[in-house]
């Protein structure tokens, strides 16, 4: 007998973006449930903004749970350099192992410059385990 | 006795830019099985482009069908500032929920402002169900 591995999506914007520096959740997967407690899972996400005055470059961090308390799975930040009034892709992925039954995944983003805001476009969160 | 999910990957340019803003499809997905009708498809995509003269702006879209008509997936184009004579490497990802036995997807681009084509250097599409 075969079973699906679990897996989630969003293309949902949580919260628009800060127009300072403050860090956001964009968007929060729903619980995953892991087949084994060592199971992997990996996690792409793809944005697409249009960047606001000022602002010379983003941050973006993949966290455990819903909001931008959770652990932070990455090394460091994922910061991109950007020109004010660009329209950007920008995407990423990662893997984590939880080690918990139900494991949950945000998307956070902060600018690090500038008071206006930057504007969501589209974007997304995916995550699964393999 | 376990089974697999439909996948379907190209790294062929389907079509050469041409050199003006027309859209056109940069790679095919294979239709992909589908389990069952609600599942969800995952996509991955890549491109590497020498950037053609005159361009500000480099736009992606995934469309379900074979062609520049089928239906969008994602709440907008993706639109990535560019500078002409740039190489640029952009990537990203998204899925598509899409109630059908057998759906076939494409990566389209357009050229902003183009007066010359881009040079495609390397694309790749992934598309798989979990």
């Amino acid at each position: 007998m075969g079973f699906r591995a679990a897996s989630s999506y969003t293309n949902t914007q949580l919260n628009a973006i800060s127009g300072g520096t403050t860090e956001i959740v964009l968007f929060t997967t729903a619980a995953l449930a892991a087949a084994m407690d060592n199971a992997q899972v990996v996690l792409l996400w793809q944005v697409v903004i249009t960047i606001g005055a000022s602002t010379t470059s983003v941050s973006f961090q993949l966290r455990r749970g819903i909001d931008i308390t959770g652990t932070s799975i990455s090394a460091a930040l994922w910061t991109v350099g950007v020109a004010a009034g660009a329209t950007r892709v920008i995407s990423g992925s990662d893997v984590d192992m939880p080690t918990v039954a139900e494991a949950q995944y945000s998307l956070t983003m902060q600018q690090n410059s500038g008071s206006t805001a930057s504007t969501f476009v589209d974007g997304c969160l995916l995550s699964f385990v393999l | 006795m376990g089974f697999r999910f439909g996948s379907a990957a190209n790294v062929t340019a389907f079509q050469v830019p041409p050199a003006n803003s027309a859209e056109f499809v940069l790679c095919t997905f294979a239709p992909v099985c589908l389990p069952v009708d609600s599942c969800a498809v995952f996509f991955s995509w890549s491109a590497s482009i020498t950037v053609g003269a005159s361009i500000t702006a480099l736009v992606f879209r995934i469309r379900r069908g074979v062609d520049t008509t089928g239906a969008v997936i994602g709440a907008a184009p993706w639109t990535n500032a560019a500078v002409a004579g740039k190489i640029v490497l952009l990537m990203g990802c998204y899925f598509d929920v899409f109630f059908a036995a057998h759906s076939p997807y494409v990566l389209t681009m357009s050229q902003t402002g183009a007066t010359a084509a881009s040079t495609i250097l390397a694309v790749s599409v992934a598309a798989y169900v979990l």
